[in-house]
């Protein structure tokens, strides 16, 4: 069969054929055995296929508001997670602010040294750190 | 018990915008035949199509504030249940790439009366075996035309595709499930 044949057969199991194409399936029908015989097998797998009535388990409700309710606490836990990391991210800002702050307070200026807490170290306090060891 | 019986759609999906739980068990209700119908279509009867059917209806609370009633619920539905179980095939066939899961074992189906078959308990295990065993995009198809009853024109919009794909596909699906339905008559 061609495509235009298959087309035929498949508006007819359908019922949607038009007028002029009414004349075509005829003569289809009649001239071609295999045509009859797949029409008249599509028509009975239609007739099943409209009975084709299968079910989730007894249980479908209860799984699906479970899962809801599973997919809410996650939800939640990661909007928490983003609220303390979000605390956490303005307490650690919080605190490099206040230590420019002491460093620009007590040295009157902001330099890597004074942040580092080494300002006033000279070579040798090095070496009287080892001297008692 | 079930206070949202008789509530319109309209005002289910108000209702479920606003987080009521209650119109979404209204909705599981209502839909949950069409959806198994769908995603059990599409995936075999498997714990994936129950999967793929709860998150299908999760998907559907989690975009109901932005629901705008351009769709009817039971199509904005079938669609999130066709995306998903066409993700779940992609899935499950990259998960089972390296195996060879050709079945060869001659189908054990024999393709009854349809007036017999009715009485039959496992008709509708014939037709999931026959079309898990069909090209997806067939599948997908047969389902949306011939199963939930959509028009030609509706299923064809709803993919993207002509019309006249959506009858090649058709009469393709169905001649190659009528050859998996035949299997055991010829043997």
């Amino acid at each position: 069969m061609n495509k235009n044949q298959e087309h035929l057969l498949v508006k007819s199991l359908l019922n949607e054929t038009r007028q002029a194409e009414e004349e075509q399936l005829t003569h289809l029908l009649t001239s071609n055995t295999h045509a009859i015989d797949s029409l008249n097998d599509w028509k009975k797998i239609y007739l099943l296929l409209q009975n084709f009535n299968p079910q989730f388990s007894r249980y479908f409700i209860k799984h699906t508001l479970n899962r809801l309710a599973h997919q809410r606490l996650i939800q939640q836990t990661q909007r928490d997670l983003y609220k303390w990391m979000l605390r956490l991210s303005m307490s650690a800002v919080a605190a490099v602010f206040l230590l420019l702050m002491y460093v620009i307070w007590q040295e009157n200026s902001l330099s890597i040294d004074g942040l580092l807490g080494i300002t006033n170290l000279w070579s040798g306090d090095f070496t009287n750190l080892l001297a008692n060891y | 018990m079930n206070s949202y019986k008789n509530t319109s759609e309209a005002v289910l999906v108000e209702k479920m915008q606003r987080g009521d739980e209650q119109a979404l068990v209204e909705i599981i209700r209502r839909y949950e035949t069409m959806i198994a119908r769908i995603v059990i279509g599409m995936l075999g009867n498997t714990a994936e199509a129950e999967d793929v059917g709860q998150e299908t209806f999760l998907r559907f609370w989690q975009s109901v504030g932005t629901y705008r009633y351009e769709a009817k619920v039971s199509t904005f539905l079938t669609r999130i249940a066709i995306n998903l179980s066409i993700n779940e095939l992609r899935r499950r066939k990259n998960r089972y790439a390296w195996l060879e899961l050709t079945d060869d074992k001659p189908i054990q189906y024999e393709f009854t009366d349809p007036q017999d078959a009715f009485q039959q308990a496992d008709v509708t295990d014939q037709i999931t075996h026959a079309l898990t065993h069909i090209q997806t995009d067939q599948r997908v198809v047969v389902i949306l035309r011939l199963i939930e009853g959509y028009s030609t024109r509706e299923t064809a919009d709803m993919l993207g595709i002509p019309l006249g794909t959506v009858l090649s596909r058709l009469s393709r699906g169905l001649e190659k499930m009528r050859k998996i339905l035949r299997n055991t008559e010829q043997q």
